[in-house]
Formats: C-alpha cells, structure tokens, sequence
C-alpha cells in the first residue's frame, strides 16, 4: 500500500483527506509546515499533498526544502490551496510542486490526479 | 506670497541667498576695480592720504566679504541655515555701503564740478552693478546703495550752486530707477522660484497619488486573493463532503452521515460568518452601520463574552483574570457591538495563547485620552495574552483588511476581518483601538471610548 502524507491546518481538510483516501492508501495528517518536514526525516512517503497556508512555514517553503535535499528531490509533491490566482500557481510550481490544485476539489479529482501520478512515477520507472 | 508656507518661505529665501552668494565673486572684483579707480582719478584732486587709508580699509572689507563667499560655498548650508548666512550677507552690505559712503564723502572734491561727475559716474555705476548681482537679497541692495546715494546727493546740495542742484535733482532720478530696476529683477527671481517650488510641489503631489493608486490597486488585489481563499476552504469543505455523502451513500454508518452533515454545517456557518464579517465591514466603511446605542456596562458585556467561551478556554486549559475598575459606570454605546469587539478580541486571545497559559482582561476609568486630545471620560479596556505577541513592525498592519496573522503571502489564520471591523466598530463609538508593545511575550490589545457625550450616535447612522 502506497504511503501518502498530508499537511493542512484546516482539520476539516485533513478529515476530507482521510475520507477520501484511507481505503487505498496508507493516509497520514499533520498539522503544519514544521511537522510535516519531521515527519518526512522519518519516513518518506510515496507522495505529499500539502496545504500551502499554514502557520509557520508554509507549504512553499516546505516544497523548496524538499526540494533542496537530494533525500526528497524527487518526491511527488501536490500543493493544494484557496489561493487560485495565476500569480500564486506560478510560485507553487517554481517552488517546486508536481501539482497545483485550487480548492474546492472534489473527492474524485484528487483521486484522479493522485493516480495519474502515481502511473507516471511506475511508467518512469 | 501669503498663501506661502513658512516651509516655502524658507525654500524661497534660500535660493534668493544662493544666487546672491553664487554671484558675487565678480561683484567683489567689481567694487575693488571701482575703489581703484576712484582713488587713482581723485588723487590729485582729494586728500590722496585719507583717499589710500580708505582704500586699505575698502579692500580689507572686501576681502572678509570674499572670506564669507568662500566659507558659504565650502558649508553649502541647509535651508534653515540660510538664515544665519543671509544675516551675514546684511552684515556684509552694511560693511560695504559704510566703507563707500566714507569714500564718496573723503573723495567728494569740493568746488570741482568735472571730478564730482566723475566720482557720480562711479557710485551710479556702483549701483547699477549692485542692481544685477544683489538685488535678489533685497534688504543687503537697500542697505549697500542707499547711504552712498544719499551721502552723494547731500554733497551735491551742500555745493549751493545752480549745477549741483541739477546733479543732485538728476541722481535721485537716477536712484529711483535703479531701485524700480532692483525691485523688478527682486519680483522676476521670486516669481521663478514660486514657479519653481510650484512644480516641484505637484511633482511630489503627482508622485504621491501614483504610489496611493498603486497601494490601493496592491490592497484591492490582495483582498481578492485573500477573499477567494476565504471562500474556497469552507466552500471546499462543503462539496467534498456532500460527494463523500453522495458515494457513499448506501455504506455509510448513521454516526458518519452526522459526521459529514457536521462537516457542511460547520463549513456552511464559516461561510456565513465571513459574509456577516464582509457586510458588517462595507456597512462601517461606508459609515452606514446603525448604532443602537445605551448605558450598559462594561463588564457585563465582557462577562458574557468570557461566559461564551468558556468550553474553548477548558479545552485549551485557558485562564481568564479580570481586572475591573469598580469606578467605571456605564458607558453609552452599541452592546452588540462592543461585544463583537471584546470577542474578536478575546478570540484571538484564546488562538494565540499556549495551552495552560493566562489571559488578562482589565478595565479603567480615564479623565481624557492622550493620545486622541480628548477631555471627555473614557472606558480602557486592555486584554494581555503569553502568546507570540505581535511584531512592532505588524501593531499597525494588523488592523488592516487581512493582515491578521500574516506571516507570508500564504500564511492566513482566522478571516482576516476581525481586527479590521473591530477597529471600525471602535471608531464608530469615537474612540480608538491600538496594540500596545510589550517587553515581555504576548499581544496586549487595548481600546478606549468616551463614557458619554456620544449621543449623536444614539439611534443614529453613523459617519
């Protein structure tokens, strides 16, 4: 089973991340920016969907220090955010992101992309 | 001119003093060529001793006068210096106009009408120099030409003959329009530098307004990117957990579909608590929130705050101490309204503050605030949390639309409006709302408004 790690600082977010995701894969949540990069020291996971407001650090800056570290650099990463102004797209994608999803997203779209990247990373290899 | 600033008026006299000094160095040589002369064409025909003396002392007196052009452009001095220097430069023309007037008198010959034209050819010549190099210093031209003339003209009429008088007639003519000429050239230069400070200060008007659009176009961006995220999160809670609901539909267990329900319910409620906020701010922005204002008192209004969240400051093992000036009486404003504003507060509070932490609430009765010049009594309230505190440079931002806990582009917590209509809201009750530094941890918010005297918002829309 796939490991997927999510952080967000909305706990409705992460029940909805739990929801959708639970039965597929192996789901955890964290609340922010710090936990989510000690929670990667740990155990990396197969993929990170990750909040971009969060108190703290944010998810871009979460993205560029995974980025930074040759550990994670190739780390599927989906940032998620309210944010959908072109501006803030293009800062999530420079940071690093595989993805940019605005909010609201539906259950199955996340679904659908989740999938769609975990076929390209097996096509890959 | 008397529409000018006393800002403008010094601008304007310092570049009067500029050009003079800038200007003056031929106008030194000048009068040193016209002293020399003097002396060489009246040597034989006046006291050529007192004649030397006088031209020592003369270029004694000039060369100082050269010293203090010199000094002037090595200090290049501000605007209020210019004060000091333009008294030197009166100083330094008084000097002058003595030491001609001593020449005129020691060089005046009497009885020879063809050397005492010649010594008038000097002084008007003098004269009309001095009208093209110092006449922008008015005072220091008034102050060089006048004695000189004078002297000269008293000597003429002192020669009690028919050619003196039309000489003498003949130089107060020509004096008058030296001066005419001294007065235009004065008026044309103060009329550039008008013009001059005039464009500079549109320029700046110009460059100002630029910046504000700017800022305000940035703000109106900003809102849209913060009022599109404030949207989409509860909006997004709402669908996906009403798709959850629909998938699953037939395999749900009871306590689940509550769940969900919860879910929207909860969201839906955020919605429509920022839509309130969104209104409320218009309304106040627009000075068109309706007051309903009464006596009530201060402390039941925050009682009732504390009362209302009670079950987040358990959870969070929270301590409220409230400090009451027993003195306050009633005060006259909104209820509701203070409310909102002691809760926001209060709620902020309650987020920021480490669990097991303190919150301290405090009132005070106040003769005048400081700070807003008011006389009348006020009501202080001061709520102090051991959260992170606010940074100096966020204690004004905050109060702005969004600023609320912004940390980065991305970093949002709470609506973002709370302290913004809180600020309006205490604004409305003519008073005022700030966040105070502290030197220890934590955010200290405070607000003060009148205890009365505020009945022209009684009932009444605001603004």
């Amino acid at each position: 089973m796939k490991y997927i790690l999510a952080a967000d600082d909305e706990p409705a977010n992460r029940d909805i991340i739990e929801e959708v995701l639970k039965d597929e894969y192996e789901i955890v949540c964290v609340e922010d920016g710090l936990q989510c990069i000690e929670s990667i020291t740990q155990r990396i996971p197969d993929l990170l969907l990750l909040d971009v407001a969060m108190p703290g650090m944010d998810g871009i800056e979460v993205c560029k220090t995974l980025r930074a570290d040759e550990k994670t650099n190739q780390l599927p990463i989906i940032l998620f955010s309210g944010f959908a102004a072109k501006e803030h797209i293009d800062k999530g994608m420079l940071a690093g992101a595989d993805k940019y999803i605005t909010k609201p997203y539906l259950p199955s779209q996340l679904r659908a992309i989740i999938n769609e990247i975990f076929e390209q990373n097996n096509g890959h290899h | 001119m008397s529409a000018l600033s006393v800002e403008h008026k010094t601008r304007i006299y310092a570049d009067q003093l500029r050009t003079v000094y800038f200007n003056f160095v031929p106008a030194l040589l000048g009068t040193s060529l016209g002293a020399i002369l003097l002396v060489a064409l009246q040597w034989n025909v006046s006291d050529y001793r007192a004649l030397l003396a006088w031209l020592i002392i003369f270029l004694v007196i000039n060369s100082i006068r050269g010293l203090l052009v010199y000094q002037f452009k090595k200090n290049d001095p501000d605007e209020q210096q210019c004060q000091i220097w333009g008294k030197w430069f009166i100083y330094s023309s008084i000097s002058a106009g003595m030491i001609w007037t001593i020449g005129v008198y020691v060089a005046f010959p009497y009885g020879n009408l063809p050397y005492q034209l010649t010594l008038a050819i000097i002084v008007v010549g003098l004269s009309a120099g001095a009208t093209s190099t110092i006449s922008v210093h008015i005072e220091s031209f008034i102050l060089f030409v006048f004695p000189m003339m004078v002297t000269l003209i008293t000597l003429f009429i002192l020669e009690n003959n028919y050619s003196s008088y039309i000489v003498a007639i003949t130089l107060v003519f020509t004096f008058l329009f030296v001066y005419r000429g001294a007065i235009k050239i004065y008026n044309s230069n103060l009329k550039n530098i008008e013009l001059l400070i005039g464009a500079e200060v549109r320029e700046k008007d110009l460059i100002k307004a630029r910046n504000e659009a700017e800022k305000a176009s940035l703000a109106k961006s900003d809102f849209l990117a913060n009022m599109s995220h404030e949207l989409r999160t509860p909006l997004h809670g709402i669908l996906s957990f009403a798709q959850l609901g629909m998938y699953k539909n037939g395999d749900l267990p009871i306590e689940k579909v509550n769940k969900y329900f919860k879910q929207i319910f909860s969201s839906g409620e955020r919605l429509r608590v920022l839509l309130d906020d969104l209104l409320d701010l218009s309304k106040l922005e627009a000075g068109k929130m309706e007051l309903q204002m009464e006596y009530v008192s201060l402390h039941e209004i925050i009682d009732s705050c504390v009362g209302e969240q009670d079950a987040r400051l358990q959870t969070n093992n929270l301590d409220v101490h409230c400090n009451y000036d027993t003195e306050l009486p009633d005060i006259l404003c909104d209820k509701n309204r203070i409310g909102q504003v002691v809760m926001n507060l209060l709620g902020n509070a309650i987020k920021f503050s480490p669990a097991n932490g303190n919150i301290t609430i405090s009132t005070e009765l106040s003769e005048g605030d400081a700070d807003s010049k008011t006389k009348q009594s006020v009501a202080k309230f001061s709520i102090e949390d051991q959260g992170p505190g606010v940074s100096e440079d966020d204690q004004e931002t905050i109060f702005r639309k969004f600023q609320q806990g912004k940390i980065s582009d991305f970093q949002l917590q709470g609506t973002g409006l709370g302290l913004a209509i809180s600020r309006e809201l205490i604004h409305a009750h003519s008073g005022r709302i700030w966040c105070e530094p502290k030197s220890t941890r934590g955010a200290l918010f405070k607000f003060v408004i009148p205890i009365s005297e505020n009945e022209q918002f009684a009932n009444k829309v605001t603004g």
